[in-house]
């Protein structure tokens, strides 16, 4: 009875019909998926040209669409219409999926490069500052380095590996299009860590990261895609209901590791030996000048200083935006607000942004789109890393032994000490820098043929960038001149033009692609910078308040780049797939008549699993081997006028007589790096379950931009010439699995993993050169290697010192014992050998998926193995040569009577000189680290249709919550160098990673 | 279409691709003209200022080596030197080379363009090439001084040298490593500088610019070093006696502490370099604790302060007690945290003890010597000496010259000039190599052992 009436009242209702066509993100029709009406068992499947036609009750307001390999989409339907075309999104990492490669889009059984593919889905609720922090761990080959943990600061990524010695090794960076400016514009130093130009975009307004890792996948872009490529596309408007998003988060930020430190009486104790040891046992410290260290120790106060600098900081983002459109036109809007304060005191980020994304079908055949952001930054950055004025850097060199204020509130100063005050550092210094970025790009698109388009973008990229430093007069820096300011502003205008001639037929089974791009982009760089002394106070901290201008300076630079590019992809039947592609670039920096490059690049791939032999083997639902060859160059990072001799300007002699003097010795011959990859890959699937992608590549960097160094009695100390070789290898695995997929229980597990190999092969004249403070480059070893001594262990006895290669006349018992590689029976600069290397053996990231119902959880661990890191930051505080704080590993310390085989004694001054680069300081750095956890819990529709919402989910989010590591310093991810290509993995107290747990909440409309 | 762009694009392209830098000229044609050619002395200036040498390192550090001043700081670099432990790695004497011998370009690059302009309003020509000259001069004999010569002292048999750069590093091509050329090749060079510096210099004292009496007073520092002492007594005697009558202490400043509080205290400030606000050092910088802005990384020795003799008037100057001028055990010297501190390379108290040490080795005027040390005394408020033997005269200047010259960089090499080294600073037995300076690990693996390095290192 029941079920007569469901009928009959469907029978009844059932009075339109709908029809449309589904499409995928690049217009190709999608055959076989299934068209249902929500609430209904009322369905249809697409046919060979994507249409479909379905008769729908009247009362129906949604139509579902899902389909193999495609992500579930509901679609509203309004009153009377007829027309419904869908465009679907592919499920992630299928072959159905969609990837933007250079210039196109492509499905991802016909891409024949290397494309990782990183969606929004997955960084989704991440505290993540800056887009390529969602890189890390999340495709194979990408290495991805928080250079420390100040907010906002630089992140380190090499896309297979570091493939520059002294140009950049960091990938180029297109959004939506536009090449976008990346590193650092900073003219104010801090000591440490730069600012990073892609925290200016708002990770949640993208859609996904393109990964374009061989030759095949970045060749198009020529002279810059030596490193890789990440394409970045934006979130835009769908030809749906609008539907408007907000999520919100907050959380707490804590600092997950102390480095414990002696007590103010161990300090005394500790210096008070050292002055003894070095000059006699009746010499107190005041004899050598030092003030308040004579006492008794046990009289002494102790500061932790890392209790007072470390903070619970919070973190909190606010996303607004709104998605929606029509058959003509499209829209996406959103907005956002972050901001995060530091876990050392004066250090925060905050950001906000804008993005509008429009879309319009002027006809069937024109179509215009335009993208504009804007977003303003605010980075306060603490002194840091390697500088006395340094907030984490004074907490650990500064000696436990004094409180930390005078009685009237003033900071005391260690009198003994050049080092600031941690606590006037972290809040007394002002250091911000603002940033104002636009990003725009407009682009037509005409039809001419059904097979041929063209169309053609402007983009714009503007940053301008101020900062101001002030240390006010009680601080040390600006206690001798009454206060300073630093002042600089840095206005940076990328233009670009392309134009885009797109040919795609199929005849028969010949399917063919044809692109030409002519590519036009101007740069310009402008800066200003000014220093002030002599303020009347520290209220006011504008230049014009300081009576004596110390340093005025401007420059004005720019760059051209020119590049045509061709490519053809070819297959037949969707089985033999060929592409080819050639980029030819000009770029200003070079020297007349090497300004022009060519960049070619092959591949070739066989889609094994469609071939009617592999048809029986059930298991299998994919088989598919490709391989790739290719050259591409790299330009980046090199000065704009490398190629020059040139005589600079500011050489001055007093107010009076500006100066000149040579700046750089011209080298016209300098042209760009370049990389030659080989790259093969298998890509398996099983039971539609299982996908594993398999993939070796070689990539020899040569003609490396390399400062070869010059004999400084010329004058100069180096020339640039491309005379260097690398040689990146690797071998990447992707393994996504499906575990579990029940209605209301799904499991995936996706893991990435690399081991890769860097060699150094070529280097000017076989010369090594050191970069750091360890680090050393050297042909037949890897990039990033640390030099130094070998420890033996401690002298026990004079006899023992006598017996043993001269060491040094100062050496005593409790001194190092260095080895004597060479053999020559003295210890001299030739005994230093190679101690390891910063670059990891393998890497990678495994991130599980499980919903329930409406729950969901998602854990993403990531790690490294086999690098190591030099921790200076121990050769200070175990140091034991000065005045500086030490940590508990020098309670160990030899002494006559407690003899030690591992620290030697204190000795003031270190005449032996112990805490010289040894492998005493080269530490294991590997790690493994719960990155991030993700619960989230969305409440079931039958709920959110009463609240009027269409999802309402609410999440907690852990990240860093568990580390598991045998290095010994504040945190194993870490460069105190920044970006760097020669010194990688060096701990100088560095700012480390914060454990952040978050609370948030998703609500559609 | 594309055609079309592409033809279209031709001539703006080769535009796009032709930028300019905004604040740099092309260095083949950049000192072409007599305003490029001054701004390019005014450069060589610049380089002498430089931290790495005049503006902080050159004297500090050599007094670091010495017993003039100890190590307070951070710099594990400053440390090697402090210890008298240096390795050829050290990053200051690496730099401290490098900015010599930057120096010695900007000079070369001066000296071979100043023939090649033409312009008939080019009149200062010969002052600019005797200025260029003088500063080659200086810098090479920087060079020798601390690097070169002998372990036994200078000008003796077997002495070292330095590479000889003496044309513009304009192609890389140009700086193709050159051997180290013998310390009297070397001296040879310097005393043909000098001469033509004299020839062209303008008479009387400059300020900020070296006048002739600055070439004759470096000449006589020369001549010294290389023993010719009766040239040095003559040079230093050329300048004595234009000066001499001008104050109460022979032409020396009547009050020691003014030459660096009032600076350019002429005449007895013959060269002087200059500062200002825009053209900063980090000297105080370097000597103050952080109360006074400063680092602390360099203080007067212990010692110091003991070396001088009761009411001399040069210990508040050289070992300061804290005021608000300086903190405790630093000097007077230097005072200007904002980095405005002059630095005198040359003075005519010098003079007096280059002429008192050349009478004194030719034995002839052991009064005259006598003499000339008594005048630096009795400015420093102290009684004649009362050294009358040749050996005791030249015990008696050298100890002058510790006090004399604390914080100016003179000691170590006053020492290492009579081979006192051994005695004062211990470099007997294995530490015998340690009177010259290591050169650089970075030039003697870049130039391939074409530089070789000191003996012992």
């Amino acid at each position: 009875m029941l079920v007569m009436l469901f009928l009959s009242s469907q029978l009844l209702a059932q009075n339109r019909t709908i029809t449309g066509k589904i499409t995928d993100v690049a217009g190709l029709p999608i055959a076989g998926a299934s068209v249902q009406v929500r609430g209904t068992n009322l369905g249809t499947v697409t046919g060979a040209d994507g249409s479909y036609s379905i008769s729908v009750p009247s009362n129906a307001n949604t139509l579902v669409v899902t389909g193999s390999q495609l992500m579930r989409q509901e679609v509203g339907l309004s009153a009377n219409q007829t027309t419904v075309n869908i465009t679907m999104q592919a499920a992630e990492r299928s072959l159905q999926e969609v990837v933007v490669t250079g210039y196109a889009v492509q499905r991802r059984r016909e891409v024949t490069g290397s494309v990782d593919r990183i969606s929004a889905r997955e960084i989704e609720n991440l505290p993540i500052t800056s887009p390529d922090q969602a890189l890390q761990g999340r495709a194979a080959g990408v290495t991805v380095t928080n250079n420390s943990g100040t907010p906002g600061s630089s992140i380190n990524v090499n896309i297979r590996g570091i493939g520059s010695i002294s140009a950049s090794s960091q990938p180029l960076y297109i959004v939506d299009g536009i090449p976008i400016n990346t590193g650092s514009f900073s003219q104010v130093g801090v000591g440490g860590q730069t600012l990073n130009s892609l925290v200016d975009i708002n990770p949640n307004e993208i859609e996904s990261f393109e990964v374009l890792k061989d030759a095949a996948a970045t060749a198009v872009y020529g002279a810059r895609a030596a490193n890789g490529v990440v394409l970045i596309t934006t979130k835009r408007g769908r030809n749906q209901r609008t539907k408007i998003n907000v999520s919100s988060s907050y959380g707490i930020q804590k600092a997950w590791r102390r480095i414990e430190t002696i007590t103010g009486p161990e300090y005394v104790a500790l210096v008070q030996e050292g002055v003894r040891n070095r000059f006699g046992a009746s010499i107190v410290p005041s004899q050598l000048g030092l003030t308040g260290l004579d006492a008794d120790p046990s009289t002494y106060p102790t500061t932790n200083w890392q209790d007072l600098i470390f903070r619970s900081a919070p973190i909190a983002q606010h996303d607004i935006s709104a998605q929606g459109g029509n058959e003509r036109t499209r829209f996406y809007v959103g907005g956002g607000y972050f901001e995060q304060q530091g876990i050392i005191i004066g250090s925060s980020f905050r950001r906000y942004n804008f993005r509008i994304n429009l879309d319009n079908n002027v006809t069937d055949k024109f179509k215009i789109s335009t993208g504009f952001s804007g977003s303003r930054t605010r980075t306060s950055r603490t002194n840091n890393d390697n500088n006395i004025y340094g907030v984490l850097s004074t907490a650990v060199l500064n000696g436990s032994y004094y409180s930390p204020f005078n009685p009237d509130g003033t900071y005391v100063r260690d009198p003994n000490s050049s080092i600031e005050n941690p606590l006037l550092s972290g809040n007394e210094i002002y250091n911000n820098a603002n940033n104002n970025r636009i990003l725009g790009n407009l682009a037509g698109e005409y039809q001419i043929l059904p097979s041929l388009s063209f169309r053609t973008t402007l983009g714009v990229d503007y940053t301008q960038l101020n900062e101001l430093q002030f240390f006010p007069s009680i601080s040390a820096a600006g206690a001798g001149t009454n206060g300073q300011a630093n002042e600089g502003y840095n206005n940076v205008l990328n233009l670009i033009n392309e134009n885009i001639l797109n040919f795609t037929k199929s005849f028969g089974s010949h399917n063919l692609t044809l692109i030409g791009v002519a590519s036009y982009q101007k740069n310009r760089f402008e800066s200003i910078f000014g220093q002030a002394l002599q303020f009347p106070g520290n209220s006011i901290r504008r230049l014009s308040a300081g009576s004596t201008k110390s340093i005025l300076t401007s420059d004005e630079n720019s760059q051209g780049i020119i590049g045509y590019v061709g490519r053809a992809n070819y297959n037949y039947k969707g089985r033999y797939l060929f592409s080819a592609s050639v980029r030819r670039d000009g770029i200003s920096n070079f020297g007349e008549n090497k300004r022009y490059g060519t960049f070619p690049a092959f591949s070739a791939g066989w889609v094994l699993g469609d071939e009617d032999f592999m048809k029986g083997i059930r298991p299998l639902t994919n088989l598919k081997i490709r391989g790739s060859y290719g050259i591409t160059g790299n330009a980046i990072g090199i000065g704009l006028f490398a190629s020059r001799p040139l005589v600079g300007v500011g050489a001055n002699y007093l107010s009076s007589a500006p100066g000149l003097a040579p700046s750089q010795l011209g080298n016209p011959n300098l042209s760009w790096e370049e990389a030659r990859q080989a790259d093969l890959a298998l890509e398996v699937g099983l039971f539609n379950r299982i996908n594993l992608t398999v993939e070796g590549y070689k990539k020899n960097t040569n003609k490396l931009l390399l400062a070869r160094p010059l004999v400084g009695s010329s004058g100069f100390t180096t020339v640039t010439e491309n005379v260097g070789e690398l040689e990146n290898m690797g071998l990447e695995f992707q393994l996504n699995t499906r575990n579990i997929a029940k209605k209301d229980f799904t499991w995936t597990t996706d893991l990435n993993l690399t081991f890769q190999q860097n060699i150094v092969k070529k280097l000017q004249g076989g010369t090594p050169f050191a970069a750091g403070f360890a680090s050393w480059v050297q042909e037949g070893e890897s990039i990033g290697s640390f030099r130094g001594y070998k420890v033996a262990g401690i002298f026990q006895t004079q006899d023992e010192i006598n017996a043993a290669p001269f060491q040094n006349s100062n050496t005593r018992p409790g001194d190092i014992r260095f080895v004597d590689i060479n053999g020559d029976n003295k210890i001299t600069t030739d005994d230093q050998t190679i101690l390891g290397n910063a670059i990891p053996k393998f890497f990678g990231g495994l991130t599980n998926n499980l919903s329930y119902k409406g729950f969901e959880l998602n854990a993403f661990i990531q790690f490294v193995s086999g690098n190591k890191i030099y921790n200076n930051t121990r050769a200070f505080s175990e140091g034991m040569n000065s005045v500086f704080g030490q940590t508990v590993g020098v309670r160990d310390r030899w002494q006559p009577s407690k003899t030690s085989t591992t620290v030697p004694r204190a000795v003031f001054g270190d005449p032996a000189n112990n805490r010289r680069v040894s492998d005493r300081w080269v530490e294991d750095g590997s790690y493994l680290r719960l990155k991030n956890v993700v619960l989230s819990y969305g409440l079931p529709a039958a709920v959110t249709n009463r609240l009027h919402v269409s999802t309402f989910r609410v999440f907690v989010q852990g990240q860093n919550l568990v580390t598991r590591t045998k290095y010994k310093g504040f945190d194993p991810e870490v460069s105190t160098f920044s970006t760097t290509n020669t010194a990688p993995g060096t701990d100088f107290l560095t700012f480390p990673q914060a454990r952040t747990i978050t609370f948030g909440l998703n609500l559609g409309f | 279409m594309l055609l079309v762009a592409a033809l279209l694009g031709t001539s703006s392209c080769k535009k796009l691709l032709e930028q300019q830098p905004g604040s740099a000229l092309d260095a083949t044609t950049a000192f072409n003209t007599p305003t490029a050619v001054a701004a390019g002395v005014a450069g060589i200036y610049n380089g002498l200022q430089s931290g790495n040498y005049y503006g902080l390192r050159y004297w500090a550090l050599a007094d670091l080596y010495a017993d003039v001043l100890r190590h307070t700081g951070t710099f594990p670099s400053f440390a090697e030197v402090a210890n008298r432990n240096i390795l050829s790695n050290n990053v200051e004497v690496t730099n401290m080379w490098n900015q010599i011998y930057a120096t010695v370009n900007r000079a070369n690059n001066i000296i071979a363009a100043i023939p090649k302009v033409t312009d008939p309003s080019f009149t200062n020509k010969a002052v600019l090439d005797g200025e260029a000259r003088f500063a080659r001069a200086l810098a090479y004999f920087d060079l020798v001084r601390l690097w070169g010569g002998s372990t036994t002292g200078y000008n003796k048999a077997g002495g070292l040298g330095v590479p000889l750069f003496l044309e513009p590093t304009l192609v890389p091509e140009n700086a193709a490593p050159k051997p180290r050329a013998t310390e009297q090749q070397v001296y040879t060079q310097i005393a043909s500088d000098l001469d033509v510096a004299i020839a062209n210099l303008p008479a009387g004292l400059r300020t900020g610019r070296p006048g002739v009496d600055a070439a004759l007073g470096l000449k006589a520092r020369l001549e010294l070093y290389r023993g010719n002492n009766a040239e040095a007594e003559n040079l230093a005697t050329q300048v004595i006696d234009k000066y001499k009558g001008n104050t109460a202490f022979g032409g020396l400043a009547p009050n020691y502490a003014d030459l660096w509080l009032t600076q350019n205290v002429k005449p007895e400030s013959i060269f002087e370099l200059q500062y200002d606000a825009t053209n900063t050092n980090s000297i105080a910088f370097f000597y103050f604790t952080g109360a006074y802005g400063g680092r602390n990384e360099i203080t007067a020795a212990t010692t110091l302060k003991g070396v001088h003799e009761a009411g001399d008037k040069r210990l508040p100057v050289n070992v300061t007690t804290a005021s608000t001028l300086a903190p405790a055990n630093k000097t007077l010297k230097y005072t200007r945290v904002a980095g405005t501190d002059n630095v005198i390379i040359l003075r005519l108290a010098e003079l007096y003890l280059i002429r008192a040490e050349a009478r004194a080795k030719l034995g002839a005027d052991l009064a005259g010597a006598k003499a000339d040390v008594d005048v630096i005394r009795a400015r420093a408020g102290l009684a004649p000496t009362t050294a009358a033997t040749q050996d005791e005269l030249l015990a008696a200047i050298e100890q002058e010259n510790l006090v004399e010259f604390a914080h100016e960089g003179h000691r170590f090499f006053d020492l290492r000039r009579n081979n006192r080294e051994d005695a004062v600073l211990g470099f007997t037995g294995p530490n015998e190599f340690k009177a010259r300076w290591p050169i650089p690990q970075r030039e003697q693996q870049t130039s391939g052992n074409v530089v070789e390095q000191n003996p012992g290192y």
